[in-house]
């Protein structure tokens, strides 16, 4: 088998994996189909998303499916104020050993899984926020000066609550940077409401078989990176976290009266991986100009600082985002 | 099966001449309406009759024009790729394979692959067919309007206007053009008798026959204003009637003469020898083609052979006038006829 062959193979797979994640998904989770795509392909981009929505939606059990159905070590921290760095990242607890002495073990954390849920993480202070950082970017865990590398794959799915702020920390700017996209869960429609209700209140309870192992999911995570990009395409993509900055030329009048601060390079490179994964799931070994649009709202709605009158006036990000769209042509 | 990498170029060159030769064809159709109208206007404002010549080279400018910017600005093989990408709706596979040619990577192979099996099946005609450009029938109608309004101010133009006195004269469509190249409209009407004609310009003898000969036009003989008449006379020992009364219409006859030959198509040299035959007061030394100023200055040939056979007819000419007896209106018409053709 030329290594051709074996690309192509990889890339058949890749596509019915995850056609068979999402089919999983859908067993539990109802509608919102765009939404299950960019978190599947934020989790074999191994990034991190923050999902947001009011209570009650399932964004829960989306992510907890996802980790049944992919077989993954999946963790929970219920974010509250009172939440300790050391209840994330885990700690050195004094231990007796069986030779009658004592020594520090350390404890993992829930940070140490496949897939960790930080419910309502706007609850958590800053600084068990701040513990969540190295963790996300690094990819490792630092404790009493002994670093421990995360399993792979890792995925860090935070929800937040966008309408109750009392008690709430605010991510931060670099935090929110962190994350790979930020993905908003809509109210379902009628059709998807009936479809709820009818699986939820009787008394049969759906269960997700195991689509894939976790085997499998680690061969394919290099494959994304392989995918190609045309000089064209990039210079898009550029173009378009570029003209996020209100104080470059080519930023339309919306971005220079309510933006404060534009997409960073790591938009950009959220932007390519994203479009890559959306390229090898729609059979293609290229990234093509709408694989950019289909990712860009996501990877960019959190990485744009709007200003005072932007708050004021009530513009979204994801509207800028839509503007800039438009404005090249990809609307 | 080919090789991927020349089934995408192949395709995307032949593709990058049909999208030139369909640019330039775009602008043909707003270039080529526009010279229409360029010509009619030319034709409605020059002195110059708009000849055949005139619009085949309206046409070939229109089209040198249209040619132009596909010739000067060769779109590249990417700008090519991507149109053909936009045109078939193939999500930057053929940009994408292109930047890829040269590339050994598996992932690269793949793309290159199958941007091939797309293109492959690829006929340019049908990616980047003839399409009318955006302005196109607002510039189709504003030919068809500057070639009606052309025509109809011809037909005005053209048409036999009453003199004043409602003698129901009638004008020359050969004059009406000559008014529109600038001469003033004769007033003569047309009289009966034929002036000599390009082909008839010939330097010979007076060879008509009695009954042709009545039918000339009557010449105006005046030695005043005839130097080579005044030569011929002093030469000749024959007496010469100089019939001064109908000068003043022969003169008119003769003047009609020269436009109704004017309107055959005849040349300016045609019309200089019935002017000069007819009347018009022009010597040796004047310019014979000022009686047709506005027109074409056509000058009599000038060449050693011409000039030999003049003198020769001229001579002939000469004699049977002295020998023979004719009348005095047809001396002078010779006469006039070889100052006419003077090389």
């Amino acid at each position: 088998m030329t290594s051709i062959d074996t690309v192509q193979a990889q890339a058949t797979a890749f596509r019915a994996t995850f056609d068979s994640l999402k089919a999983e998904i859908g067993r539990v989770f109802v509608g919102h189909s765009a939404l299950v795509d960019h978190l599947l392909v934020c989790f074999f981009c191994q990034g991190h998303a923050l999902v947001e929505g009011p209570p009650g939606l399932g964004k829960t059990l989306l992510i907890k499916t996802l980790s049944d159905a992919a077989d993954l070590r999946f963790a929970r921290v219920q974010c509250t104020p009172d939440l300790m760095p050391a209840d994330v990242t885990g700690t050195n607890i004094l231990v007796d050993t069986p030779g009658g002495q004592r020594e520090f073990v350390f404890q993992r954390g829930p940070i140490f899984a496949n897939i960790v849920l930080a419910d309502e993480i706007n609850r958590a202070t800053p600084r068990t926020q701040a513990a969540f950082l190295e963790a996300m970017q690094e990819r490792r865990v630092t404790v009493f000066g002994v670093t421990h590398p995360l399993d792979v794959p890792f995925s860090v799915f935070a929800t937040q609550n966008p309408i109750e702020m009392e008690g709430t920390y605010p991510l931060p700017e670099a935090q929110l940077d962190r994350f790979f996209f930020k993905l908003n869960v809509p109210v379902p429609g009628v059709a998807d409401m009936a479809e709820i209700m009818a699986r939820t209140t009787g008394d049969q309870q759906t269960r997700v078989n195991r689509a894939v192992d976790l085997d499998t999911v680690r061969s394919m995570l290099g494959l994304i990176r392989q995918v190609r990009i045309a000089d064209e395409t990039m210079r898009l993509v550029l173009m378009l976290v570029r003209a996020t900055h209100p104080d470059v030329d080519e930023a339309l009048p919306e971005v220079k009266q309510y933006v404060r601060y534009g997409a960073s390079p790591r938009a950009a490179q959220a932007i390519i991986l994203a479009a890559k994964a959306f390229a090898l799931v729609d059979g293609r070994y290229h990234v093509a100009a709408e694989d950019v649009r289909r990712v860009a709202v996501p990877a960019l709605n959190h990485r744009l600082i709007l200003n005072f009158h932007g708050e004021m006036e009530r513009i979204t990000a994801t509207s800028i985002v839509e503007r800039v769209l438009a404005a090249r042509g990809h609307a | 099966m080919n090789d991927p990498s020349v089934t995408i170029l192949t395709t995307v060159a032949r593709c990058r001449v049909r999208m030139q030769l369909v640019a330039a064809a775009r602008r043909a159709g707003i270039t080529i309406p526009l010279a229409i109208v360029a010509v009619e206007l030319f034709a409605g404002t020059s002195a110059v009759a708009p000849g055949p010549l005139i619009a085949i080279a309206g046409g070939a400018l229109a089209l040198a024009i249209a040619a132009l910017p596909s010739i000067l600005r060769v779109p590249s093989i990417r700008t090519s790729a991507a149109e053909i990408d936009a045109r078939l709706r193939l999500q930057d596979r053929t940009v994408t394979a292109v930047q890829l040619l040269d590339d050994a990577d598996p992932m690269a192979r793949l793309v290159v692959r199958d941007a091939a099996t797309r293109l492959s099946m690829v006929s340019p005609g049908r990616v980047f067919p003839f399409e009318a450009p955006v302005h196109f029938r607002s510039a189709v109608a504003g030919a068809l309007g500057a070639t009606v309004l052309f025509v109809v101010m011809n037909a005005v133009r053209d048409q036999p206007v009453a003199p004043p006195d409602g003698s129901g004269g009638i004008r020359s469509a050969g004059a009406a053009q000559s008014g529109r190249m600038g001469k003033p409209p004769s007033t003569a009407q047309v009289g009966e008798g034929a002036a000599p004609s390009a082909v008839a310009a010939q330097p010979l003898a007076s060879s008509q026959t009695p009954a042709a000969r009545e039918d000339l036009p009557i010449g105006h003989e005046s030695a005043k204003n005839d130097p080579s008449g005044q030569t011929l006379a002093r030469s000749e020992s024959a007496t010469r009637t100089i019939d001064a009364a109908p000068a003043a219409a022969a003169r008119d006859v003769g003047a009609a003469a020269g436009a109704r030959d004017s309107a055959r198509g005849a040349t300016g040299f045609a019309a200089r020898t019935a002017a000069a035959a007819g009347g018009v007061s022009g010597t040796i030394d004047a310019n014979p083609a000022d009686g047709m100023r506005g027109t074409a200055r056509y000058a009599a040939p000038a060449s050693a052979a011409y000039r030999d056979q003049y003198r020769i007819a001229s001579d002939r000419a000469r004699s049977a006038v002295a020998q023979e007896r004719l009348p005095a209106r047809l001396r002078t018409y010779v006469k006039r006829y070889f100052v006419a053709i003077h090389p």
